[in-house]
């Protein structure tokens, strides 16, 4: 039976599979980091963790043409494992999934079979299985080429806590993220060195520009993720409530019909926990956000 | 006139503030209601009396309040303050007003004939100018201090309310100064709080390094006067040696709900540091946003105790005196909804928190292992299982269901307190009396370019 892997974090052990929560539908329900939470309600008659991808990709249009293709990640390689993301940026909208590998098992092979009817998947890369999370990203790029072109390999850093976010695709190998994991409040001694020592954005010469970084009503979540990428810092919130959700939906730019949904839908949803991801970088004065991102369970 | 102490704890269940209408003479620049004002109804009068029949039968309040808008303005204002009077259940009847109307002593003797004792004034400038400019009404500065010469002269209880911003923090000592003459019993202070200008583009939030200073001198010549201060929204650490003044509770409002959906949230980056953390709101969201977190300025006060990430957000009240961390409050009949269960199951009921809309039993069983079990007004939601006034639920498990028998314990215990609940539940108890205020009824027709309006939330990008 599947057991969840996730970096080095106290809370992140689990004793078993067969001790992890589970919802009344027996949903195991898990964060970004693949630590199990219990639902924050009973769960009859609750929506799934899923819930929100539908609507996401109903309401940008995408249902029909990814949602056979996560069904059968859903049922098949992907089951318990996997976590999606839906991305709003200035350039496209993106559906991001991560599939944990605690095994180290060759998963992107697996996954190819899975995928096959509809896509190739990174076909230049050799799958040794030594990685600790597997991701992939979709869009209409995507779809156009039937192609992903590259996978993204996530393995425990050097340091406790830490991951490291590896590329791989035709063009090689290269290191696109940093992420430093911890509670938000109670080791905020810990994530905001980390968030302040940005080469992004220049703290030092004005202190209000954390406000506008550390999004204070986001910031009642359990877990803080630091990311540090090329072109843009990210925070993950993990662990909001659907109230935050909501919040975060409207305030950045997701879909009104998204947000008109998780406001009507609030009591199937008060039961779950969502991650959310905030990328920003400086722009002269400005904090500008690149990039948001929903996460949930597939 | 009794002494100060004794009457104005933070015991705020004993309180009930009642919304008579959001009409007023004044435009406070700061006004936190202003945009409500054109469309938020008062509190109907019907339920007013409801209210008030149900103090009379549980004496669940001491004082009622009644606040506006300005509620000197309103008709039936002697009609509110019979009910309250005549009922014989309130202790105390209160006024919260610009005191404008009281420099008219014939209005002001009869208001307090009527039965109000005491008298919670704004005051949010030294002098004419400052005030005037504030409630953009030339001369309201000049009717407030006679209205407080005639309270004065009538005997009666004065509490003053200053609202903190850049238009007055540079004089906030001079308030004191000018207040002093009246006498008041307590000088409250509280910070602004952007409800409609979350973005703050009128600029009146003043930053906590130019108010911090001016409200400590303030503190501390009320101090020196022997006026009692109550401060809210301000970080206790930036209060210096008038930490104790802090007092960030409210009294239970009948107001309209849609008032507390623009209600700031705060928030700071020491809580859990900070041994203060769940009593000290911090800053508040747009505070943050424009300024930051003030992560070098605020210090926490170091924890005696472990942090725990509260469940329910801030308690107002506890049944168990010296057993929890809550303000200890005077409502056995919450814990005689569960009194023997925690016996019955070798467990021990740890605290209940009473809150706005939530009564929390915190259950303990031994080896860590604790669940909630928490009552909500009866409503149609979900819940396990109904009583006559609840939706009850468990919450926050908190126990390692792979030890033996453990799990069982629990389902048990939680089976027991519900039906514990339910069969003790009179009926007719009441968590949150706004309830009765949710819905189309509880607004005013809005105009039309009033659906444009909106909470700037200052992230536009």
């Amino acid at each position: 039976m599947y057991t969840p892997t996730t970096v080095e974090h106290p809370r992140h052990r689990l004793a078993s599979s067969a001790a992890a929560p589970r919802s009344a539908g027996g949903e195991r329900l898990f964060d970004l980091a693949f630590a199990p939470y219990r639902p924050l309600r009973p769960t009859a008659g609750k929506a799934g963790g899923d819930a929100l991808l539908w609507e996401a990709l109903q309401v940008a249009g995408a249902r029909e043409r990814w949602e056979p293709a996560l069904r059968a990640i859903q049922r098949g390689v992907g089951r318990g494992r996997t976590i999606w993301g839906a991305s709003v940026g200035a350039a496209q909208r993106t559906w991001r999934l991560r599939l944990a590998n605690p095994g180290r098992v060759r998963l992107l092979e697996a996954l190819r079979a899975e995928l096959g009817p509809w896509l190739a998947v990174a076909p230049s890369v050799d799958d040794d299985g030594a990685y600790d999370v597997l991701g992939i990203e979709l869009s209409e790029e995507v779809a156009a080429r039937g192609c992903v072109d590259a996978v993204s390999h996530y393995l425990r850093g050097a340091e406790p806590r830490t991951l490291e976010v590896w590329q791989v695709g035709s063009a090689g190998r290269r290191r696109v993220d940093e992420v430093l994991i911890a509670e938000a409040k109670r080791e905020i001694n810990v994530t905001l060195p980390r968030i302040k020592a940005s080469p992004i954005v220049d703290f030092s010469g004005d202190r209000s520009l954390l406000g506008r970084t550390l999004i204070p009503e986001l910031f009642a979540c359990r877990y803080l993720h630091v990311c540090r990428r090329c072109d843009a810092d990210a925070l993950v919130y993990s662990g909001i409530n659907v109230d935050q959700l909501t919040w975060f939906l409207s305030r950045f730019g997701h879909p009104a019909a998204l947000v008109d949904y998780a406001r009507g839908q609030r009591e199937r949803l008060d039961h779950l926990l969502f991650d959310v991801e905030v990328a920003y970088r400086q722009e002269g004065v400005a904090i500008v956000y690149p990039e948001t991102t929903l996460y949930g369970n597939l | 006139m009794e002494s100060y102490k004794g009457r104005f704890e933070p015991t705020r269940f004993e309180d009930l503030t009642v919304t008579v209408d959001f009409h007023c003479h004044s435009a406070c620049r700061f006004c936190i209601v202003q945009e409500g004002m054109n469309y938020y109804k008062g509190v109907p009068f019907e339920l007013y009396e409801a209210a008030v029949a149900d103090n009379r039968r549980a004496k669940r309040y001491r004082r009622v309040t009644f606040t506006g808008g300005e509620v000197t303005l309103e008709k039936r204002l002697f009609d509110y303050i019979d009910i309250a009077r005549d009922s014989q259940s309130f202790e105390h009847i209160r006024i919260q007003t610009n005191g404008r109307l009281f420099a008219d002593r014939a209005f002001a003797r009869r208001v307090v004939d009527a039965g109000v004792d005491e008298f919670f004034v704004s005051l949010h400038g030294h002098d004419a100018a400052t005030q005037d400019y504030i409630s953009q009404r030339p001369g309201s500065f000049d009717e407030a201090i006679r209205g407080l010469e005639n309270l004065r002269e009538l005997g009666v209880c004065i509490l003053t309310n200053t609202v903190l911003t850049t238009l007055n923090e540079p004089t906030l000592a001079a308030i004191v100064d000018t207040v002093r003459p009246f006498a008041p019993a307590r000088m409250e202070w509280w910070n602004y709080l952007p409800m409609e200008d979350y973005a703050d583009e009128l600029g009146l939030l003043s930053p906590m390094s130019e108010l911090a200073p001016s409200l400590r001198e303030a503190l501390a010549r009320a101090r020196d006067y022997g006026i009692e201060s109550a401060v809210k929204y301000v970080p206790r650490c930036l209060l210096g040696e008038h930490g104790e003044s802090q007092d960030n509770t409210q009294p239970d409002v009948v107001i309209v709900e849609e008032f507390y959906d623009k209600y700031p949230k705060f928030a700071c980056i020491h809580e859990a540091a900070c041994e203060h953390g769940d009593t000290c709101l911090g800053l508040h969201h747009p505070y943050i946003t424009k300024f930051g977190w003030e992560e070098d300025v605020l210090v926490p006060f170091p924890r005696a105790t472990p942090w725990r990430e509260p469940e329910y957000g801030l308690w107002v009240g506890s049944d168990r005196p010296g057993e929890g961390t809550a303000i200890p409050t005077d409502q056995p009949r919450w814990a005689g909804l569960v009194v023997g269960v925690a016996e019955r199951h070798r467990a021990r009921l740890a605290n209940v928190m009473l809150q706005r809309r939530a009564c929390v039993y915190r259950f303990e069983l031994g080896e860590g292992a604790t669940v909630d079990v928490l009552l909500t007004a009866r409503s149609e939601a979900p819940a396990l299982a109904r009583s006559a006034s609840f939706n009850l639920q468990y919450r926050n498990l908190q126990a390692d269901l792979s030890a033996p028998g453990l799990r069982e314990r629990l389902s048990a215990l939680v089976e027991d307190a519900i039906q514990t609940v339910i069969a003790r539940d009179p009926g007719g108890m009441h968590l949150d009396a706004r309830k009765g205020l949710v819905g189309d009824d509880s607004v005013r027709r809005r105009p039309r370019r009033a659906k444009a309006l909106r909470v700037l939330d200052g992230s536009e990008p």
